[in-house]
């Protein structure tokens, strides 16, 4: 008989080369898209101008630019963007306005109705791909002002800005009069009917800080609004934070709720004296809580030592449950760096209720605040979604399904199965 | 499946570059994350993924000849951080991934079925273990920086994937 460890090797060589036969050899135009951005990100920090990047995010804009945007007229001469006009409808309720290019990144203007108490129309500037904003407004126009304005900075060298805003649907010409001579031409765009519109839309592409004069104009040119115009604080550049990979340790090696917790890190031998943001959020970081800010400190021997406290709730709202939660360990200087270690946090309470999905297939085990359970009465054998667990004493704790059904357990001897090769017995 | 790389931190600046990067590493890094997921879509997302953090930071990787050890580790880090955010639906996943299998378009290498199904249930620690061990051949020491455990962690699983494996496959004695 082959020895099953060559036919492993075997297998999985097979198996590998056949997905990779399989798979994709040229590079999907969107991978292209998302690592300029990344490259440009990553610049920032390095403080090394690219210029290659910035001509392919150039370039790059034509390829990414929806098909509809192709063959569209562009502004009036100096005016660095695109107006649409009509605007384009992107999806329900959502126009695109105007697009361009500032800082190397490609921007779009979009106009969306709000749902809700207040509807009004939300003007938002984001990114191509409509996952990042780079800034966003709703307007009182005309109801408490004739202009309104707000700025978003693109790009993560905060060099050039997009101003943008409502205006009185009487406009008809927009430009911004800086205060070192320039004279800076945006655009009105009249939003789609379909928005119930009641202001129009301005928008003014600007290099670096200019404070001075927005003025607007109507039909026959004469001046309606003049409106002094400063820059807002452009945004801190945002770092790409390098990841790195220490050794950590917990002692205990679970965390308590409200108890101490002795964290241990090593193997950050090239950041002496760096210091330390300890932080604990949830596995999907929607809520997080800082357990330690500038206390620690990476000594030279590259051992980083802190005793935190468990929380009992992260940020304002979370409170927290037995479950995994992500320690971040992150410094800002000398060069940002960033890595996490999975904390299993248990001391679940008597009364409290939790969700829980079941380890196996079946109930005859389960883990749950870090502790070892096994059924004991309950006529439920496989796990149900959407059930809870409530600890009803220290050693005993009821399982619920949503339609009301339970299943009893009591702490179990944790050397009674081998969690990871635990099968369920038949049915 | 290492591959070096000739290619300067301002070349892959570069379209043709990146593509040319891309496309010698692609599919070495398939194989490994289809090894990993055992879904060829999921693996193409995430060497997708792992090319798109890589080459977006290449200029500051300290070694950038070594491309391919970097994809590497960040394949298996980005594949293990997202099991661990949706460990809460494991239960779920796995049974789909048991459903969807037998209609897998991969062919089946013959007499190996039931190693490949067993290697799939594996836990996926012990998966990403087996697989550094036996299809990267990776040392203990290397497995365990990869994986963020020890080198005696990474034996243990190693073990326990191989046994587990043993007692799947008919007439090997555990």
């Amino acid at each position: 008989m082959r020895d099953l460890e060559d036919e492993l090797r075997e297998l999985l060589d097979q198996r590998a080369e056949d997905a990779a036969s399989g798979s994709t050899v040229r590079m999907p135009a969107e991978v292209v898209a998302r690592v300029r951005r990344r490259q440009a990100l990553t610049a920032v920090l390095s403080g090394v101008t690219l210029v290659a990047i910035v001509f392919l995010s150039v370039l790059g804009t034509r390829a990414i630019l929806k098909p509809e945007m192709i063959g569209q007229p562009q502004g009036p001469a100096g005016r660095p963007f695109t107006v649409f006009d009509p605007p384009i409808r992107v999806a329900e309720g959502q126009f695109r306005l105007a697009s361009g290019v500032a800082s190397g990144e490609s921007w779009n203007l979009l106009a969306y109705r709000e749902e809700g108490e207040q509807e009004r129309t939300s003007l938002e500037v984001m990114d191509p791909s409509n996952e990042g904003t780079f800034g966003a407004g709703m307007f009182t126009v005309p109801e408490e002002r004739d202009l309104e304005t707000t700025t978003a900075w693109v790009g993560t060298n905060g060099n050039e800005q997009i101003i943008f805003g409502a205006v009185v649907q009487e406009a008809a010409d927009v430009h911004l009069e800086s205060e070192d001579g320039r004279t800076i031409r945006g655009a009105v765009i009249s939003l789609p009917e379909s928005l119930l519109p009641t202001f129009d839309v301005v928008v003014i592409q600007v290099s670096g800080r200019a404070n001075g004069d927005i003025v607007v104009a109507d039909e026959e040119g004469q001046e309606i609004v003049r409106e002094v115009y400063l820059p807002a604080t452009p945004p801190e550049p945002v770092p790409e934070v390098v990841e790195i990979s220490p050794h950590v340790t917990f002692s205990p090696p679970r965390g308590v709720r409200g108890a101490e917790l002795k964290v241990t890190v090593e193997g950050l031998d090239e950041y002496p004296g760096a210091q330390v943001d300890l932080t604990l959020a949830t596995m999907e970081g929607t809520d997080e809580q800082g357990v330690g800010s500038g206390e620690y400190r990476v000594d030279d021997n590259g051992r980083l030592e802190a005793t935190i406290t468990v929380p009992g709730v992260l940020g304002h709202e979370y409170h927290v449950v037995p479950g995994e939660y992500r320690m971040v360990f992150g410094v800002k200087t000398p060069e940002p760096w960033l890595f996490e270690e999975t904390l299993q946090v248990i001391a679940a309470a008597v009364g409290e209720k939790y969700a829980h999905s079941p380890n196996y297939e079946c109930l005859e085990y389960t883990y749950f605040d870090g502790r070892l359970w096994r059924r004991e009465s309950g006529d439920l054998t496989t796990p149900v979604p959407g059930s809870t667990i409530e600890l009803m004493a220290g050693d005993r704790a009821v399982y619920m399904t949503p339609e009301g059904k339970t299943v009893v357990f009591r702490v179990a001897n944790p050397a009674a199965i081998d969690p990871e090769t635990y099968q369920c017995p038949p049915t | 499946v290492e591959l070096s790389l000739e290619m300067s931190q301002e070349a892959v600046t570069q379209p043709a570059r990146l593509e040319e990067l891309y496309v010698r590493h692609m599919p070495a890094a398939i194989g490994l994350a289809y090894l990993l997921t055992g879904d060829r879509d999921a693996a193409e997302d995430l060497v997708q993924d792992a090319f798109v953090r890589l080459a977006g930071k290449f200029q500051h990787l300290r070694n950038p000849e070594a491309f391919g050890s970097y994809l590497r580790r960040t394949l298996v880090n980005l594949h293990l951080s997202r099991l661990r955010r949706i460990r809460v639906e494991r239960f779920h996943i796995a049974a789909e991934q048991r459903a969807i299998e037998p209609h897998s378009s991969m062919p089946d290498v013959v007499g190996s079925a039931d190693l490949w199904t067993g290697v799939q249930g594996l836990p996926a620690r012990q998966r990403a273990a087996v697989i550094l061990r036996y299809y990267e051949d990776l040392s203990e020491r290397e497995s365990a920086e990869l994986l963020r455990c020890s080198v005696s962690a990474v034996r243990s699983l190693v073990a326990r994937g191989i046994e587990a494996l043993r007692k799947k496959m008919p007439g090997e004695e555990p």
